[in-house]
């Protein structure tokens, strides 16, 4: 211990020193489900700690300790080259991928009868809860009824909006509406005959689950101004790459949650794993989505900060070039902050299910509006699904029917695609202020 | 006096390679050039005394400090 650290693409995977983030990338990299660490867990027999030690020892293994740090607090980046960490309390060890594999120690090995050591078995990564009730949905089962009931009851409240004449959804309308997120259904986005082929589309964000199998076989672009691999390790990106572009027919019982289905993805990650970035960051990813001539560049980030002269010109450049750069109004129940509210930046404010501006959305300078709260789209492995709320939910939205847009006609594009969006757009009894043009609606 | 890092917006009266070559004879650290970004923005860090200078060289539009942005932790309730 103390050693010095081998360089991290020296190290090899699964070692014991290495970081949770570098071990996820490697597991998410590897594909599958990303679940296994490619370290083990070995817990000894009662009273047998120290006959395991010896037994790890004895199989040639450098063990350290729970014991050697003070208060056995261990501090993993500190255990060095060591194969195996005893926790001498708990009667177990985790030991390192390759000292295992190098001595037949790991989870598919047989353990001799009278070994110290009782099992091995993989270890897994472990994941905060979800606070939202619908992160995983189960092949059928309780959690696809509820989330179904539940979102019956929104197209119902959608359809008495909608149509005071009809007070039953139609049911054709329902088979469509019930495999469908609310959000979707709201932009009249199933009806429309538009994919998106063609058009390309750069979400600027924490990036993507590049393995999320929902996009495999996508065109997707990746690009990193963060200083960390392009692969989403937050959430946010991949939802929000999600309702722009998922797929149009998601498996097993998963509801469509993405507008423009055939449309190139540029993931730009401007923001961290930890959702933090800066200015430069994202000015960067513009210019690098400008380069790249994505019709459409959706940005569900903001603060709380004046017009911001760089914006601006990121804004015009875009429009110049034929490009649409939507963002999201933001979260704090106050004036919009930047960029969105840049005059050459389309702003995005959020709408419930019932049609009413979201309680957090921001106003004044607000473009167009579009569905918020409760959306449900794609997040990283193994989770896959999940349910976010915010303008940064609403902004997608708009890209992907903007997508959508761009692709029935070369003509739209830039400043004329926007002037579409709030011309199609359907009114709503709300001022201008809060949901500008209205709702944004598919071609 | 510590280093901030900054965000030039070219006005477009001269070519943004130039006043980065400009910028970067002030004690000025260019760190990049958004050419896409027209008329050009200049990314780099210098010390405060030395943005009040910039801004007065021709060919600047304006100068911010670059800020932070940040949309919270992945379970965030609102993002």
């Amino acid at each position: 211990m103390g050693e010095a650290m081998p360089n991290k693409y020296e190290r090899p995977a699964g070692a014991l020193s290495e970081s949770v983030d570098d071990l996820l990338s490697a597991a998410l990299a590897g594909g599958g489900e990303g679940l296994q660490t490619g370290r083990f867990i070995a817990t000894f027999r009662e009273g047998a700690v120290d006959a395991a030690i010896r037994s790890l020892e004895g199989a040639g293994m450098q063990v350290a300790s729970a014991g050697d740090f003070a208060g056995q607090a261990v501090a993993m980046d500190q255990v060095g080259d060591a194969g195996a960490l005893v926790f001498p309390e708990v009667g177990a060890a985790v030991l390192s991928g390759p000292a295992a594999g190098e001595r037949g120690m790991t989870a598919a090995s047989d353990i001799p009868a009278d070994s110290p050591i009782e099992t091995i078995e993989p270890e897994y990564f472990a994941f905060v809860e979800q606070a939202t009730e619908f992160a995983v949905l189960p092949v059928g089962g309780e959690a696809t009824s509820e989330y179904l009931r539940g979102f019956v009851t929104a197209a119902e409240a959608i359809a008495r909006d909608l149509g005071r004449q009809r007070q039953v959804v139609e049911d054709e309308q329902q088979a469509l509406v019930v495999g469908t997120t609310w959000g979707l259904v709201a932009c009249r986005v199933p009806q429309s005959v538009r994919t998106g082929s063609g058009i390309k589309v750069a979400v600027l964000d924490t990036g993507m689950d590049l393995g999320h199998p929902d996009f495999s076989g996508r065109q997707v672009l990746g690009e990193t101004f963060v200083g960390q691999p392009v692969e989403d390790l937050h959430s946010h990106g991949t939802h929000c790459i999600g309702t722009a572009c998922g797929p149009q027919a998601p498996p097993g019982n998963i509801p469509r949650y993405g507008v423009a289905f055939r449309s190139s993805i540029f993931a730009g990650k401007v923001l961290s794993n930890s959702g933090s970035g800066t200015t430069a960051g994202i000015l960067a990813g513009i210019n690098w989505a400008i380069a790249n001539r994505c019709e459409v560049i959706s940005m569900s980030l903001g603060s709380r900060t004046p017009v911001q002269a760089a914006y601006t010109a990121a804004g015009q450049a875009a429009l110049s070039n034929g490009l649409l750069i939507v963002a999201a109004a933001g979260n704090d129940a106050g004036p919009t902050g930047s960029p969105a509210n840049s005059p050459t930046i389309m702003s995005v404010a959020s709408l419930d299910p019932d049609l009413t501006p979201s309680s957090f959305s921001n106003s004044g300078k607000v473009d167009i509006a579009a569905p918020g709260r409760d959306v449900f789209s794609s997040v990283p492995r193994p989770q896959r699904y999940g349910l976010k709320s915010g303008t940064s939910m609403a902004t997608p939205h708009v890209a992907g029917c903007a997508a959508l847009w761009a692709q029935t006609s070369p003509t739209l594009r830039g400043m004329s695609l926007w002037r579409k969006l709030q011309e199609t757009a359907r009114p709503l009894p709300f001022p201008r202020s809060r949901v500008g043009a209205g709702l944004v609606q598919a071609p | 006096m510590p280093e901030r890092r900054w965000i030039v917006t070219a006005s477009g009266d001269r070519s943004v390679t130039e006043l980065a070559e400009d910028l970067a004879r002030q004690e000025f650290i260019v760190e990049q050039v958004l050419v896409q970004i027209t008329p050009g923005v200049i990314i780099g860090t210098a010390e405060d005394h030395v943005i009040d200078h910039v801004r007065r060289i021709p060919g600047v539009g304006n100068v911010a400090p670059d800020e932070p942005v940040d949309i919270g932790p992945p379970d965030a309730p609102i993002s």
